[in-house]
């Protein structure tokens, strides 16, 4: 068995140095001087140079081994620790250490039962006496565990390519509230299907329609896809569902045929495959995925506990919503009653009746103002009228009066009463002697009448 | 007299719901209530028959590929 301690001594060994192996040796060598040996007898320390000295050809440097990883043992510096083993007929295993430079690059986690390829060279290491092979590269060797970790890498490469997955979340459906009948996709025996139906029982028991599918090993997806599809419109959910169990068991829920028929379910679908930590493509592709089965369960049904006190609600709330519009009513009539009460309409019928006279009354007595008003009016204007109209008549006479005198003044007979004569001729007033001439007819009116004359002569 | 075909529990509860948001509806009469109240009342018994009855029954799916 080797000692922890020389291991330790491992952490500052580099490939590097291996040419100097010597360094290594002397500490051992020097403080213990052995005693004078004899020729052909070598120290452990000459032994361990000459065993690294074989060691270092072409058969034992750049090779590379396949096996599986055991007593995997990674050291806080970065360094990794393992043994690589065969199991069958002939069980070999030979120490593995693979340096931090040379560890940071891997592509995959390494874990025990790995089965792996890896390249390097043989080393022995003197201060233990032990032999390890130094790994430059692993890799997963074809049909291991990486095998399948990296055929799932590649199918969901393959599968977000394509457009698979993920379900956008725009395109998650949500399973109806009231489902009338649930599918199931699992296997026929086994407790995923007794979960199942314990947590539906419970909650909201309801007809389930099972699609038996075998869910793992060899067609296990050809089986799967068919209860998917045998399930399409029959049912208002889908949970397609499997019990824990190693990656490898679970391994077909990543299979592209199955993630696709899920993808394209016309009916919803709950993934609930192995336990919280295992997420298989199924997860991408689902509706909804739930960490186990009776997490789907629960989560395609309503409560029926829940759903009692809801109606227990709708129950109260119908109740004493109906009651209080009822009573509200009772309240309007009665106040109706009130105001079609007969007193109540006499008093109403008198106030109008009041109203009516307080009205004729008012315009009665308007009236009556107006018509005095107007009357007062016009017989001012008669006053204003007949006074105006005396003075006029007074000043008309005076003017008359002196009208009359002027004209009785000019009248051309009143100065023959004094003696005078009108001559005239022809008709003709002649105020001249230069209007006639001898022997014209002159008329000569006198106050008393006419009397007719003959020129005799002009002076 | 043709039977209405009996609706499901989802199509009661949504009806339940409108019962109880036009009853909380000021306008709604009192006529109208006493229906509303009646069918509600009809619902729920409905409703909760069905939840009292409800059984788990599990069958199996007929495939094809595996009847051929």
């Amino acid at each position: 068995m080797a000692k922890k301690a020389p291991v330790q001594t491992t952490l500052s060994f580099d490939e590097s140095e291996s040419g100097s192996a010597s360094t290594f040796i002397s500490p051992v060598r020097d403080p213990n001087p052995l005693p004078k040996k004899e020729p052909d007898v070598l120290t452990v320390s000459e032994l361990g140079e000459r065993i690294r000295d074989i060691l270092d050809c072409d058969g034992l440097t750049n090779i590379t081994v396949t096996g599986e990883v055991t007593g995997y043992r990674p050291n806080a510096s970065g360094h990794l620790y393992f043994s690589l083993t065969e199991k069958g007929d002939t069980d070999a295993a030979v120490s593995c250490v693979m340096w931090k430079y040379a560890a940071k690059n891997l592509a995959f986690p390494i874990k025990d039962g790995l089965a792996v390829n890896i390249t390097g060279h043989v080393d022995f290491y003197p201060p233990s006496g032990r032999m390890q092979f130094i790994i430059k590269k692993i890799e997963p060797a074809a049909g291991g565990k990486t095998g399948l970790y990296l055929q799932k890498e590649q199918w969901r490469k393959q599968l977000e390519a394509e457009g698979t997955i993920p379900r956008p979340e725009s395109e998650k459906r949500s399973p109806p509230l009231f489902p009338t009948c649930v599918g199931v996709v699992t296997s026929k025996t086994g407790s995923v299907l007794q979960d199942i139906r314990n947590v539906l029982s419970r909650r909201y028991p309801l007809p389930v329609l099972l699609a038996p599918a075998q869910v793992q090993g060899a067609g296990a997806e050809v089986s799967i896809v068919s209860a998917i599809e045998s399930l399409q419109g029959k049912v208002d959910v889908i949970i397609v569902a499997r019990g824990g169990g190693s990656f490898e068991d679970l391994f077909v829920f990543n299979h592209p045929d199955v993630v696709r028929a899920v993808r394209n379910s016309a009916v919803p679908i709950i993934s609930a495959v192995g336990h919280e930590t295992d997420v298989t493509l199924v997860d991408f592709a689902s509706d909804r995925r739930v960490p186990t089965p009776s997490a789907a369960a629960e989560t395609v049904v309503p409560d029926r506990a829940i759903l009692a006190n809801t109606l227990e609600e709708y129950r109260r709330r119908i109740h004493d919503r109906t009651r209080s519009i009822i009573a509200e009513n009772h309240r309007t009539v009665a106040e109706l009653k009130l105001r079609v009460d007969p007193s109540r309409l006499s008093r109403r019928l008198d106030m109008m009746q009041q109203q009516t006279a307080d009205l004729a009354e008012r315009i009665r007595s308007a009236f009556v103002r107006r018509i005095e008003s107007q009357r007062d009016l016009l017989s001012q204007m008669q006053e204003r009228i007949f006074k105006g109209a005396s003075a006029k008549i007074k000043t008309a006479s005076l003017e008359l009066a002196g009208e009359k005198e002027k004209i009785l003044a000019a009248d051309p007979k009143k100065p023959l009463e004094r003696g005078y004569a009108l001559v005239q001729m022809g008709g003709a007033v002649v105020r001249s002697k230069n209007q006639l001439k001898k022997d014209d007819r002159l008329t000569l009116c006198l106050a008393d009448g006419e009397v007719t004359a003959t020129v005799e002569k002009i002076i | 007299m043709t039977e209405t075909p009996e609706p499901n529990y989802e199509e009661m509860i949504t009806e339940l719901r409108d019962i109880a948001r036009k009853l909380d509806d000021a306008q709604t009469s009192v006529e109208d209530a006493v229906k509303l109240h009646a069918r509600g009342m009809e619902l729920i018994a409905k409703c909760e028959a069905f939840l009292a009855k409800a059984e788990l029954t599990i069958t199996e799916v007929h495939r094809e590929t595996e009847s051929a």
